[in-house]
């Protein structure tokens, strides 16, 4: 019970934390954007002044981050952003024609605006250098960033009633291995559950082929499935990973029910293993009284005769020796007997094994 | 106090009172082997195991009943015979 406690006090967590983030993101980009945006083309050739004797691209994020030669980046297809060549400190007009961007299928923008070029990423694939996608009038001279656009690996967490699919950097597999672990064990755990209740539903619950500690082992799996996936979630929804922050809260949602539900069987299921129990302790009351009952009537109907014979006969000694006295003792042949019997029936329980489960159900 | 000193009947009302407390015990009060389930179900599992041995009981009840039936015979005739006199 401690550890169905614990998981619901961690899915509690992290449910609030997810919210707080989640608001914290929703609430981000719209200041971001408004804070940030693109800085000037000639502020960011000012940021090269370095690479003084060469032609530079330089490419200007909606963030207000410049990527400049030597450094890398990586995109999705459809961001926006904006290409500029510098000639040492100074941004080139684009619309005077010293330079243009070749026709690629990497690429979309339109004709420049003054000295930049306004393009969207796109789903091709592209690795490489920037500057290889300058006109060839300008391309010997110049260096430029590495450009990389990833198309985002997508991962369906189908397991959910209304499923999500969350997009995340495909170089990144462990979320998708994280949730087929899960979707295995909440099948297991499903396994269980309806196992639980045939058995609770059924005449002889405590003969039904499943063990609590074979759910508990279902359960502690799907717990450490849970955690690892719910912290892969938690990290791309920091990341902003598109709808990770929904998938999160749906899921501990699923996994918090799930074993609510899980709990509730097995409480189910001791509760008729206890009623069947109840039963099984009855029959033993009915089948060790009964005996008990008859045998003890007829043993002290037996008792009582021969007793009464060996009696009488000391009655008769009496009368003829005043010396002689009534004593238990006269009758030690018949309690013998009866005490022998009483170990005949303590020893059979003994010799059968009987006594620890007969203990266990009297204690 | 001796066994000679007691009367039959005050045995046999010791025994019976010691099969009531027994009968209440088995039959209502909840098994005290700990609050979870898997306590709670493993010691059902024993009363079931028990309740099979069907012969075992009988043979258990039978000679308990027939051994303290014929300790209670002897003394109920001992001391009649002995307040007789």
């Amino acid at each position: 019970m401690t550890r169905y406690r614990e998981a619901r006090a961690i899915s509690q967590c992290l449910i609030i934390t997810v919210v707080i983030i989640g608001i914290g993101l929703a609430a981000l980009p719209s200041s971001a954007s408004a804070a940030a945006g693109y800085v000037t083309a000639d502020e960011a050739c000012q940021e090269y002044t370095e690479a003084a004797d060469e032609f530079s691209v330089v490419l200007l994020l909606e963030d207000g981050t410049i990527v400049g030669p030597g450094a890398s980046v990586v995109l999705y297809p459809e961001t926006d952003a904006r290409v500029v060549l510098c000639d040492r400190d100074t941004a080139e007009s684009a619309v005077a024609g010293a330079w243009s961007l070749s026709k690629t299928e990497h690429l979309k923008f339109d004709d420049p605006d003054a000295v930049y070029y306004e393009v969207t990423t796109t789903d091709s694939g592209f690795a490489g250098n920037l500057a290889s996608l300058v006109s060839e009038n300008r391309r010997e001279s110049t260096v430029g960033p590495n450009l990389s656009v990833i198309t985002p690996a997508k991962v369906t967490l189908s397991y959910l009633q209304e499923p999500v699919t969350v997009e995340i950097q495909s170089e990144d597999t462990s979320m998708k291995d994280q949730v087929t672990a899960y979707n295995e064990s909440l099948n297991e755990v499903e396994e269980a559950q309806i196992e639980l209740k045939r058995a609770t539903e059924s005449d002889s619950p405590t003969r039904a082929d499943i063990t609590i500690e074979d759910v508990d082992a279902s359960v502690t799996a799907l717990n450490e499935d849970d955690r690892a996936l719910s912290l892969s979630l938690f990290t791309a929804a920091q990341d902003g990973s598109d709808p990770a922050a929904e998938a999160l809260v749906a899921h501990r949602k699923l996994h918090r029910d799930s074993v609510a539900e899980t709990e509730t069987a097995v409480e189910n299921y001791a509760v008729a293993a206890e009623t069947e129990a109840r039963q099984a302790r009855l029959t033993i009351v009915g089948l060790t009284t009964a005996p008990f009952v008859l045998l003890g009537l007829i043993g002290g109907v037996l008792g009582q005769t021969l007793a009464r014979r060996r009696l009488e006969s000391v009655r008769r000694e009496r009368r003829r020796r005043k010396t002689v006295e009534y004593s238990l003792w006269d009758l030690k042949a018949f309690l013998f007997v009866g005490l022998f019997v009483l170990a005949a029936g303590l020893l059979l329980v003994l010799a059968t094994g009987t006594t620890t489960p007969l203990m266990e159900v009297i204690l | 106090m001796q066994l000679h000193n007691l009367t039959a009947y005050k045995i046999a009302i010791f025994i019976i009172f010691l099969a009531v407390i027994v009968f209440t015990i088995l039959t209502y009060l909840p098994i005290l082997t700990g609050d979870d389930p898997t306590s709670r179900i493993a010691a059902a599992q024993s009363a079931i195991s028990v309740a099979d041995q069907r012969i075992v009981l009988i043979g258990t009840g039978g000679a308990f009943g027939l051994g303290i039936g014929i300790i209670l015979g002897v003394l109920r005739a001992y001391h009649k015979e002995v307040v007789d006199i």
